[in-house]
């Protein structure tokens, strides 16, 4: 288990390393980028303080390993676009806000979702399955801006009965929550529902079953952690997703996060906030991977065989 | 299972119930909510240059002038000043008994600082001193801003030479400002949320603005920023020591960054937003004839330019067939696709609404004289057929627009109008910023265009001076040494009344008698405002919300 663990902490840290070195090189190549050797347009004092910060001046592998360095310190130097504001602080405004968005979101589809799955594969209801399924149909059909603006007319204009502006109190996140999850609550079900279905028909649920085991005690204890392997690799990458924010929600809720600042970074040519970001979401995406990976292991101790 | 259900049903109606409650259970202060469409980019008058900060900044500060609703400027911490004869020299005397929200006095010395400041920022802020002309006119600042320039950081402007430059305050109460070339709109110039409005030496570092995001920096105006976050919003309280807070009637402004306009307008219906600025005629269409709609007179013009110059088209030499063109057009017509004339009043003088004149607004002036030009497809044609153009041999032109906003619906309706009086039309749609590069370098034949400065008719009509196209490093549209001439000589004109009467003949020459441009219409800007909000109205060519009272 141990030796599993730092394969994949090792792996982990070399995929890291590449995405940076891709973005370094990709840096450089964009043109007007003031990696690429045009500053010509930025004002004196931001020239500087960039040029310095990334080594501009020196060699292209000096450059690249202050780059590295200034990667692993976390140190981004200043926004280009918002004068003054060093991209740390403006991500470490704007990441609370999404991550709590994200999390709330990531509750809900993960609750939902194995719940229905769950009321789908084994409820004979013929309307529970079909619930089910319209759900997972919607989910997986509507957009979610379509769905939140949706929501927004009817809970918010129509009825009065949620706030559509910003993150303010708990009510504010409902809609923006519901809206980012429900995709991910079709993607679960289905998950959940065929996984399970499949689990249901190996001989140690029949064994199980013959031994005299109450029904829920086998559905939670047996055939859930079995079923669960799927379901967690998907949540891995649908955690990552959504701590990184969504620009669509982010902008129709007025929600000042990361994923709205992403796009603007990239609009504007705010050239030090795109590789604060990238780097931010491949770190995120390595780290809940590895997250899922070792939990799927734990769950399934012939994972690590392979 | 029908327990349950009742059961289920009882808890969904009381969450429900408390819902509702909560929602409605709103203060009974006068506190506002504001949707605006931008996010904020500083709040240091010296450094401004969008009209999202503008919103915010004419209710944190005073100046020594403000604009009332149709831009007209009477002194606000200014009590009286003279000019000398020579049009040089302005001596302003300040109210006595004004504040800073701290209780502190507002003294000439604030001015001063502020003005020596604003020049030596550094290159940050060129172009937000090309906005308020402070450079343009103040004696030896050009000099001052280069010897801060090569100084950077280091240059101090409270301890620096600067006896060579126009500003000085004499006493707490007496500023004299020195120019360079007399300046007939200066007064206008001060009034607007750029940088002549005073900021306090102990609280507005040199070089450097972040500070006017913080908060509680003492201000002159009506409001104190009390928190902000630039690009979620900026919530300002009721300064007690202002002047007038006697008069001041909403307790907080809270202007809220909404950059999408759906989400404005979901707000807006919601209820959660009072007022939301920066909309567009079609978003606001079903508001139209309701108290909601506020449409906002802003002075800022749509016109068509003909590319008269040498490197233009053979055509457009002719007066005559630049005349047949502006005849062959009906305005009215082509606001009626665009929303109407509540959104876009049709202007048949070149210079917009909400700019002064001598005593009332400078477009009403104008068109008290009439117009040569009034639509008239019969004359077009006739002066086509003298042109020597006809229906075998029609005159052949391209318009040139950027394809977004309201651009393409003008194109196709100019299309339509000119093909009646048998001129062809080639239309060109570019991406926006390849459509103004274009028409910088002269690569066009007939474009729309359109400026919104606030303060005098002369800014709009140096656009088309010979000396601005150099400064600008453009492709002179317009090419007349005698327009030249008459917009040189009104900047030279001290009498205010002879300065208007100046710009008048100059705005006659370029529009009415040469046809260089066609005016087509004004851009207003509409707003929705929730029907409980009495009171908003305008300071020049912004929203001002200092009386405003929510009566629900």
């Amino acid at each position: 288990m141990v030796k599993y663990l730092i394969k994949r902490l090792l792996l982990g840290a070399l995929t890291l390393l590449m995405l940076a070195t891709i973005l370094f090189l990709l840096m450089h190549a964009v043109p007007g980028s003031p990696f690429a050797g045009n500053t010509g347009n930025l004002p004196a004092n931001v020239r500087e303080e960039l040029v310095s910060h990334y080594a501009l001046d020196k060699p292209i592998h000096i450059q690249y390993i202050k780059f590295l360095e200034n990667t692993v310190r976390c140190d981004y130097g200043i926004s280009l676009q918002r004068r003054g504001r060093s991209v740390s602080d403006v991500i470490l405004a704007g990441f609370p806000n999404t991550a709590r968005l994200g999390i709330v979101a990531f509750c809900i589809a993960l609750f939902v979702g194995v719940l229905l799955g769950t009321a789908a594969a084994f409820s004979k209801r013929r309307w529970v399955n079909r619930a089910a399924v319209l759900i997972a149909a919607v989910g997986a059909g509507v957009p979610s801006f379509l769905l939140a603006i949706l929501m927004m007319l009817l809970f918010g204009v129509t009825l009065h009965w949620l706030p559509v502006v910003g993150l303010s109190s708990w009510k504010h996140y409902i809609m923006p929550a519901v809206s980012l999850a429900l995709a991910p609550i079709a993607m679960i079900s289905r998950l959940t529902k065929t996984s399970l279905t499949e689990v249901m028909k190996q001989d140690y649920m029949v064994l199980a079953k013959s031994k005299g085991t109450d029904r829920f005690t086998m559905i939670v204890r047996h055939a859930m952690k079995n079923a669960m392997t799927p379901v967690v690799t998907y949540a891995g990458s649908l955690l990552a997703t959504l701590l990184t924010g969504s620009f669509v929600i982010e902008t129709l809720f007025s929600v000042q996060g990361i994923g709205a600042e992403f796009v603007a970074s990239v609009i504007n040519a705010d050239y030090t906030m795109i590789i604060a970001l990238t780097v931010l979401y491949g770190a995120f995406f390595v780290i809940c991977n590895t997250l899922a990976d070792i939990i799927t292991a734990v769950l399934d101790p012939r994972i690590k065989l392979k | 299972m029908k327990k349950v259900l009742a059961k289920l049903l009882a808890v969904v109606m009381i969450i429900g119930a408390v819902m509702t409650l909560t929602v409605c259970g709103t203060p009974s202060k006068n506190d506002l909510t504001v949707a605006v469409g931008y996010q904020f980019t500083t709040f240091d008058p010296a450094l401004n240059t969008e009209i999202a900060n503008s919103y915010v900044i004419s209710h944190l500060y005073s100046g020594l002038f403000k604009k009332g609703p149709g831009g007209e400027v009477t002194g606000d911490l200014c009590e009286s000043y003279e000019v000398s004869d020579d049009g040089l020299t302005y001596t302003f005397h300040l109210v006595p008994d004004a504040l800073w929200s701290d209780g502190k006095a507002i003294t000439a010395h604030d001015f001063e600082y502020s003005y020596l400041r604003a020049l030596s920022y550094g290159e940050d802020n060129a172009y937000a001193l090309a906005i308020c002309e402070i450079n343009n006119y103040i004696d030896g600042a050009q000099e001052y801003i280069e010897a801060a320039l090569s100084e950077g950081a280091a240059f101090d402007c409270t301890t620096a030479d600067h006896s060579y430059v126009g500003v000085e305050a004499v006493d707490d109460t007496t500023l004299v400002l020195r120019l360079s070339t007399p300046c007939g709109y200066l007064t206008d110039l001060m009034s607007a949320p750029y940088g002549w409005f005073p900021v306090r030496e102990d609280f507005a570092p040199q070089h450097e603005s972040m500070w006017s995001f913080d908060g509680g920096y003492p201000t002159s105006g009506a409001y104190v920023l009390k928190e902000c976050n630039e690009t979620e919003k900026a919530v300002l309280e009721k300064n007690d020591n202002y002047r007038f807070a006697d008069d001041v009637t909403a307790d907080t402004i809270t202007f809220l960054c909404m950059p999408d306009e759906s989400t404005r307008s979901l707000a807006y219906q919601s209820g959660e937003v009072d007022v939301t600025l920066d909309m567009s005629a079609d978003a606001t269409l079903p508001y139209k004839d309701t108290q909601k709609l506020w449409v906002m007179t802003q002075p800022s013009n749509y016109f068509l330019l003909i590319n008269s110059s040498s490197g233009g088209p053979e055509w457009a030499k002719d007066v005559n067939v630049r005349r047949a063109l502006a005849l062959a057009i009906d305005k009215a017509d082509v606001v009626s696709v665009l929303g109407g004339e509540l959104y876009y009043p049709v202007l048949n003088g070149y210079v917009p609404d909400g700019i002064p004149g001598e005593k009332g607004s400078f477009r009403s002036e104008g068109d008290a004289d009439g117009y040569s030009i009034v639509y008239d497809p019969a004359e077009a044609r006739a002066l086509l057929a003298q042109a020597g153009y006809g229906e075998d041999n029609p005159l052949h032109i391209t318009y040139k627009y950027s394809n977004s906003g309201i651009h393409g619906a003008v194109a196709v309706k100019l299309q339509q109008l000119w093909k009646a009086v048998g001129i062809d039309v080639d239309l060109q749609s570019a991406e926006s910023s390849a459509f103004y590069g274009q028409l910088d370098q002269g690569d066009f034949e007939v474009a729309y265009y359109g400026f919104g400065f606030t303060d005098s008719a002369i800014q709009y009509l140096n656009m088309w001076t010979s000396s601005t196209s150099i400064a600008m490093g453009i492709t002179p549209a317009v090419e007349d040494p005698v327009f030249d001439k008459m917009v040189a000589d009104a900047y030279n004109t001290v009498d205010p009344a002879e300065f208007n009467k100046a710009l008048h003949a100059a705005e006659d020459y370029l529009a009415d008698e040469n046809v260089y441009v066609i005016p087509l219409f004004n851009f207003n800007t509409p707003a929705l405002v929730q029907d409980y909000v009495k009171g908003y109205t305008m300071a020049g060519a912004y929203p001002y919300f200092a009386y405003t009272t929510i009566e629900k």
